[in-house]
């Protein structure tokens, strides 16, 4: 605290008025209500619009935490792009202009690079509303390679929002709509990120894999918060026999490679012969692999939070106030619950907050390596990169197949912005 | 008073005896180790220890670091439980109650921290940190809490608007008057006050002991004051004890001892009082070394490794503390 506090400090037995006294005669000058002076039940709204020194309205930790944080500009901005690929996700059916699946059989669109949209009139050279053309394969006769051909004679404008009631789509499972943000008319396509080897467009099924790789890091690090909160919170607030074993387990889960881990788990509750398996039917739907891969995420990642939690809750055990509430009667889960978790809090969320995009790093491992969510109905943004090691593909001649590493990118380090932004807006030491 | 528990308290305060009796409170804090966490050792932080505080004094409990005064001032408020002994408040042993019978005499017991920095949630507002036990004891809700928070804000030396701040907007001096409101919220008769002075400025120092001593008057408080400075304890206490690596040395009141320590531990540490004269020139006592270990103390008498006037008898049994003038306690052979 500056020094101006100590000169607050009345001596010991000051009267009342003395000790009200910097509050009315410090700034009254400044004001003309001083006259006015109301009862000392009131004086809380008094001081608010009196002077410079003690007037200033006191701030809860939430606010200067929330002050502090919003100075951070890294943190915001990854705050920000963050909260846009939340709502794209959310709203990938309105954005996507094919459906996750979608894809023609004949003429097939296998391998399309990105199409052109074309914003001028090639006649005029001015601009005009954009277009794209029709394209046709073709291979060149000498190399096989595939070529693709605009053919020119018809323009297929952009249009916006269309209808198209071949590819209804839910909004948050609650919301039905057919309604797209743009598309084109039969044949053309428009592809805005390029298509896979079965002919899909990779814009929207980057748009929809958002929904599985975004969510599935926050889901697993609840899985891993509670599991770490549960072990973690007895190991802390029993000590002894409890703390040593759960402590040992968190050892050897540490011990073991994490990727390795997670593909034996992944790949032993998908055997069929698993009676946890058989539990769930031989053909998991794509909501069964989902909840799979979100628990054994958070199966892997809990010994960390729960040694964290675990010590945070041994050392504020020991703090003074926690003293001061057991000396004034205070129950056990008051303790607990009004004084020692609080104090965890702002570590708990920081930490949380830093290990989603190791999860969402962990899925887009085990999505690549073929073990999480199934591509029947679903994708994530590992599945997508998977595309890129099919069999009989040069990835320089389909580069957009890369695409999706890009939201990765994105995602982890937005996250671990925030993180950042969190810890040092909850940290005093870092204070501006 | 403070004296032995087999003797009697003369002076004011004899309606009902003592208020509080501690009978040879040990507490030993064990060390594990190995994978099975076995026993190795204990540190013997608190070694029979008895004494009385009478109804209404102040009683000083004085010692460098280490040597056990906090262990005992946070066992007699069942913050640690101790290993062994008896603390005896207003007749009942409070070291043998079940939760809830602990929860009505933590009513009539308080403690104010030394560090005014640890000692306050940051989390709570002023007002919830003062009145919070009002709610645990269900004593006042809403307005009427409100008003009692002001009201003790006031007593302390703060004005009552300050019960919407948070504990991060005060100075220590300012912080230390707020946990003293807060162990005042319950209305106790008895106050441990585990050093509340130490961390504070010289400047404040004086200010938070003079509030003491005002409330005290006012209250009707009997208070058990901890500090390892002697100087300090002077001023407030009626009775004084010396505590060297968790035994007591010394009992005497305040000014007996200050006029006429008796053994070698309380001379070197009032010896080391600085005087506000320098034209005084006194010699000085330095102990040599440092305090042993707890966990291993010396056989016999605990300081007969750093005493200047050590024999070879002091190590071979504990001395008893003996009364040389009424009411002054001394545990020396030598003297």
């Amino acid at each position: 605290m500056t020094d101006r506090d100590d000169l607050r400090n009345k001596p010991p037995g000051a009267s009342e008025s003395a000790a009200d006294a910097p509050i009315t005669t410090g700034p009254a000058t400044a004001t003309p209500q001083t006259p006015l002076e109301p009862a000392p039940a009131d004086s809380v709204k008094f001081e608010r619009g009196a002077g410079p020194i003690l007037t200033q309205e006191s701030k809860s930790q939430g606010r200067i935490v929330w002050e502090q944080f919003r100075r951070h500009k890294a943190a915001l901005v990854g705050g920000w792009i963050l909260v846009f690929m939340y709502v794209s996700a959310i709203f990938a059916g309105f954005l996507a202009p094919y459906g996750l699946n979608e894809y023609r059989r004949s003429p097939a669109a296998a391998f399309r690079p990105p199409t052109q949209i074309h914003w001028t009139d090639p006649d005029t050279g001015r601009l005009t509303r954009p277009f794209v053309y029709d394209v046709v394969e073709t291979r060149d006769p000498v190399t096989r390679q595939r070529v693709y051909e605009e053919t020119t004679d018809v323009r297929y404008p952009i249009k916006f929002f269309v209808h198209r009631p071949s590819q209804s789509y839910k909004i948050l499972g609650l919301f039905t709509s057919d309604l797209h943000l743009f598309g084109v008319d039969d044949p053309a396509r428009v592809f805005l990120w390029g298509t896979n080897n079965l002919g899909k467009d990779l814009f929207s099924r980057v748009l929809f894999g958002g929904q599985v790789s975004l969510t599935i890091g926050i889901l697993a690090v609840w899985v891993a918060f509670f599991l770490g909160l549960l072990l973690g919170g007895l190991a802390g607030y029993y000590g002894g026999l409890v703390d040593d074993v759960i402590m040992r387990l968190v050892e050897v889960f540490a011990a073991i490679p994490g990727l390795f881990l997670l593909i034996v788990l992944a790949s032993l509750l998908r055997d069929p012969n698993n009676p946890l398996a058989k539990a769930f039917g031989l053909q998991m739907t794509s909501a069964q692999t989902f909840l799979l891969t979100v628990i054994v995420l958070g199966f892997v990642g809990w010994g960390g939070l729960a040694r964290v939690i675990r010590s945070l809750i041994l050392s504020a055990r020991e703090l003074d106030y926690a003293a001061a509430a057991k000396a004034l009667g205070a129950g056990e889960s008051r303790i607990l619950w009004r004084h020692l978790l609080p104090s965890t809090a702002s570590y708990v969320i920081v930490d949380l907050t830093l290990s989603i995009p190791g999860f969402i790093l962990a899925e887009t491992g085990l999505s690549f390596l073929g073990l999480g969510p199934s591509e029947v109905d679903t994708a994530s943004w590992g599945l997508l990169l998977r595309d890129a090691t099919a069999r009989g593909i040069s990835i320089q001649f389909v580069p957009w197949l890369l695409i999706p590493g890009i939201p990765i990118l994105f995602a982890v380090l937005c996250w671990n912005l925030l993180g950042d932004g969190l810890r040092d807006a909850f940290d005093p030491k870092k204070r501006r | 008073m403070s004296n032995q528990p087999s003797k009697d308290g003369n002076g004011a305060a004899t309606q009902t005896g003592p208020l509080l009796e501690v009978k040879n409170l040990r507490k030993y804090f064990p060390i594990r180790g190995g994978i099975f966490s076995r026993v190795v050792a204990n540190v013997k932080a608190v070694e029979d220890v008895s004494f009385n505080v009478q109804r209404g004094e102040v009683v000083g409990l004085v010692g460098e670091s280490g040597s056990g005064k906090t262990t005992v001032g946070r066992s007699i408020l069942r913050l640690i439980e101790p290993t062994a002994g008896e603390v005896i408040f207003d007749g009942v042993d409070v070291t043998k109650l079940s939760k809830a019978h602990m929860r009505e005499y933590r009513k009539r017991m308080q403690i104010i921290f030394q560090d005014p920095f640890a000692s306050l949630n940051p989390r709570m507002s002023v007002g919830d940190i003062i009145g919070e036990a009002m709610t645990i004891h269900n004593l006042a809700r809403g307005k009427e809490r409100e008003q009692r928070v002001a009201q003790l804000l006031e007593r302390v030396g703060l004005a009552p608007s300050h019960m919407r701040r948070y504990p991060h907007e005060f100075s220590g001096g300012q912080r230390q008057r707020i946990g003293i409101a807060r162990a005042l919220a319950v209305n106790p008769q008895f106050i441990v006050a585990d050093e509340p002075v130490s961390a504070l400025d010289v400047s404040i120092q004086a200010q938070v002991v003079n509030l003491l001593q005002d409330l005290k008057e006012e209250l009707g408080l009997t208070l058990l004051f901890i500090a390892h400075d002697l100087g300090v304890v002077e001023y407030i206490s009626d009775h004084v004890i010396v505590m060297y690596l968790g035994r007591i040395m010394e009992i005497a009141p305040s000014k007996d001892l200050y006029a006429n320590p008796i053994h070698p531990y309380t001379e070197a540490l009032l010896s080391a009082v600085p005087i506000p004269d320098p034209t005084v020139k006194r010699d000085r006592i330095i102990l040599q070394g440092d305090i042993p270990s707890p966990i291993n103390p010396p056989s016999g008498c605990v300081f007969r490794t750093r005493c200047p006037i050590a024999t070879k008898e002091c190590a071979d049994a504990v001395p008893p503390l003996v009364e040389v003038t009424p009411g002054h306690f001394k545990a020396c052979i030598n003297r």
